[in-house]
């Protein structure tokens, strides 16, 4: 079930655009890359335990569209494990796309929790993450 | 001849005013909760340290918003602390929908802390220390640490008294030092205050009950202390509405904008010879009580006192408690005094409050209000005994206190008060109101049936004006389509009026087939 709006999954594409740009991290792991960016900024609001079960949630959620995303786990600090070994196995594109799955999940949870303003509202406040150009 | 002090002499006075030390200015915060301010003598003092307690679903963590909103800035910014308590995501969610809220502080005016990680896997030190690493990097004018209870568990699990005190004591200090003002908000019961180092160090304790009385529940603030300011002492309703939080002060209406003017005017009631009966009219700034068993034309009567003010140009209000806006409007009609202009000019509300479930202060605020937005200098309040039904049982005890702020308020402020009370007729006594209220008003006009000739009709007689003489007469009265009228002179033919079976004293005249004096107003 996808709850994020059209307007947020743009936003998190753009997210997704812009770190692949900065080309700090491989592009297939863009999105990966944007969550755990959030994560210190939502884990200073909702304590790391509350984002960790916020992210496995979206992880759940986005199972039925994104199968392969059943080999990661959240670890303690937000990050995933299992990546690494993902990305040496799967297809560059399909990883790409399960990531923009699993950020559009992470939204939507937020977007049903406190809204899509309040959302976008916290997300702009995070200084390390840009959006991308607009298509 | 007073002596003139010497040159030294006051060279020494000089010195001694010009090095005589400046009473500090301690600058009141808003607390963004209506009312709140005022019981507070003005806000809450800067820089101090307060504790908001009470028991769940008080509202404590509302009103902890309610003051971060109001005075968060980009420069200086809100630190809300949660631990523990409700996930800040859920609160997020909850706390947007009151009005207050302003998303777009979120994140830079007001940014939430969680410290539950610290609290639950580290020391007490830990906690501090995070604390302080916030407030340094941030430089807060508010900050909040909710549920302050969660932390106080900590320390009495894993801490000594004397550790709790040193962590209380340092967390202060260094709040203090950094110019922030403070709230720890907590579940804690009044037993816990006694001997608690926390409650002995706070500057202001703002202690937040409810009271569930039959069906409904009755929310109260105290504030048991708050240094370097006066607040009003006692027991305040409070209100949580989409508003959030909303404070009755129990001194709510005292504090008045405008005086009763110095001389005051005889008011016309709109009906001439009533006028006459009162010495001619209501004096302005009195509060009038209608007293009389239903069907005897009080409202009638109400309605006729306003429109004779609105064509006069005083601006008035309505508070009705029975029947809807319209049926007033309509009454009015069928008398051919048009209230729908006036309202719709804005010279008169008619205030129409849903019963049962009001607290007195709520219905006073309301009153108050527009007594205030329409200007009014005349005020109906119909009837006290539906008021006082509209009210929750819990604060029906209240009542009579209430009232009286209100008309004193009001009164005082020079608006001219028309209440009516619906009393049984008894047909051997003759009281004016179920309350002892008769201290309250000014003016006591008392309307009654009485079998006369074998008919059902209605006298009034003015009972009492405190500002002057009136007629002592018994006059009886129909309602016709003009409303209230009265008909007769004083009737020295019959003794005992007042008991509504009258004896005939005079000569019997004929009886003829007579017409009712009475025609029904008109639909």
């Amino acid at each position: 079930m996808n709850r994020a709006t059209p307007k947020l999954r743009i936003y998190a594409e753009r997210l997704i655009a812009y770190e692949m740009g900065r080309n700090t991290s491989s592009n297939s792991t863009a999105a990966f890359v944007v969550i755990e960016k959030l994560s210190p900024h939502f884990g200073a609001l909702m304590g790391a335990a509350g984002f960790r079960a916020l992210i496995s949630r979206a992880l759940v959620l986005a199972y039925p569209e994104v199968a392969w995303l059943r080999d990661l786990r959240v670890r303690e600090d937000g990050t995933f494990e299992g990546l690494d070994e993902l990305e040496a196995q799967a297809n560059p594109e399909e990883i790409s796309n399960g990531g923009v799955v699993l950020l559009d999940r992470l939204l939507g949870l937020l977007v049903t929790f406190i809204g899509e303003d309040l959302t976008l509202q916290l997300l702009s406040n995070i200084n390390d993450l840009e959006l991308g150009p607009e298509d | 001849m007073a002596k003139k002090p010497s040159a030294s002499a006051s060279r020494k006075l000089t010195k001694s005013a010009a090095t005589q030390p400046a009473k500090v200015a301690i600058r009141k915060l808003p607390t963004g909760v209506r009312g709140l301010d005022e019981i507070l003598g003005g806000g809450i003092p800067e820089f101090s340290f307060n504790v908001i307690a009470g028991r769940p679903g008080c509202g404590k963590t509302t009103m902890a918003h309610q003051i971060v909103f109001a005075n968060a800035t980009e420069e200086k910014p809100a630190l809300f602390f949660t631990v523990l308590g409700e996930p800040a995501i859920k609160m997020l969610r909850y706390q947007q929908q009151f009005s207050f809220f302003d998303g777009s502080k979120l994140g830079k005016a007001v940014r939430f802390i969680n410290l539950s990680d610290q609290v639950l896997h580290q020391d007490l030190d830990a906690v501090l220390a995070e604390i302080i690493k916030q407030v340094t990097a941030t430089n807060p004018g508010i900050v909040v640490v909710d549920s302050f209870r969660t932390v106080m568990s900590k320390m009495n699990t894993a801490a000594g008294e004397m550790e709790m005190r040193s962590f209380i004591q340092q967390l202060t200090q260094f709040l203090t030092s950094w110019e922030a003002t403070t709230f720890l908000v907590g579940e804690f019961a009044e037993e816990e205050t006694r001997g608690n180092p926390l409650f002995t160090i706070a500057d202001g304790l703002f202690w937040l009950s409810q009271k569930v009385e039959r069906n409904s529940v009755v929310r109260k603030l105290q504030i048991l202390k708050v240094r370097g300011t006066g607040s009003v002492p006692g027991l305040h309703t409070v209100r949580i509405n989409d508003d959030g939080l909303q404070a009755f002060s129990r001194t709510l209406g005292f504090v008045l904008k405008h005086r009763k003017p110095a001389a005051r005017r005889r008011l016309s009631m709109g009906i001439p010879e009533l006028d006459k009966m009162m010495g001619g009219g209501v004096l302005e700034g009195d509060s009038l009580l209608i007293a009389g068993p239903s069907g005897t034309g009080k409202t009638a009567l109400a309605t006729q006192f306003i429109a004779a003010g609105l064509r006069n140009g005083e601006p008035a209000i309505m508070a009705i408690f029975e029947e809807r806006p319209k049926g007033y409007t309509d009454r009015a009609d069928s008398f051919g005094l048009n209230l729908k202009a006036p309202q719709e000019k804005g010279n008169l509300e008619i205030i129409y409050l849903r019963p049962l479930d009001l607290s007195v202060d709520e219905i006073m605020q309301e009153i108050l209000d527009a007594v205030e937005r329409v200007g009014a200098k005349r005020l109906v309040i119909d009837s006290l005994v539906s008021l006082e039904m509209a009210l929750a049982p819990g604060f029906r005890e209240d009542f009579r206190e209430s009232l009286y702020r209100l008309i004193v308020a009001l009164t005082g402020a020079g608006v001219t008060i028309l209440s009516t009370v619906e009393v049984e007729d008894s047909f051997t006594g003759f009281s004016f109101s179920h309350y002892t209220i008769s201290f309250l008003t000014d003016d006591i006009i008392r309307m009654r049936y009485v079998e006369i000739d074998g008919q059902l009709r209605k006298v009034m007689v003015v009972i009492k004006m405190r500002g002057g003489n009136h007629s002592k007469d018994i006059r009886e009265y129909v309602i016709t389509d003009k409303g209230v009228v009265v008909i007769q002179p004083r009737s020295t033919d019959y003794n005992g009026l007042t008991t509504g079976i009258p004896t005939r004293t005079g000569p019997s005249p004929p009886q003829k087939t007579e017409a009712s004096p009475e025609p029904k107003a008109k639909k």
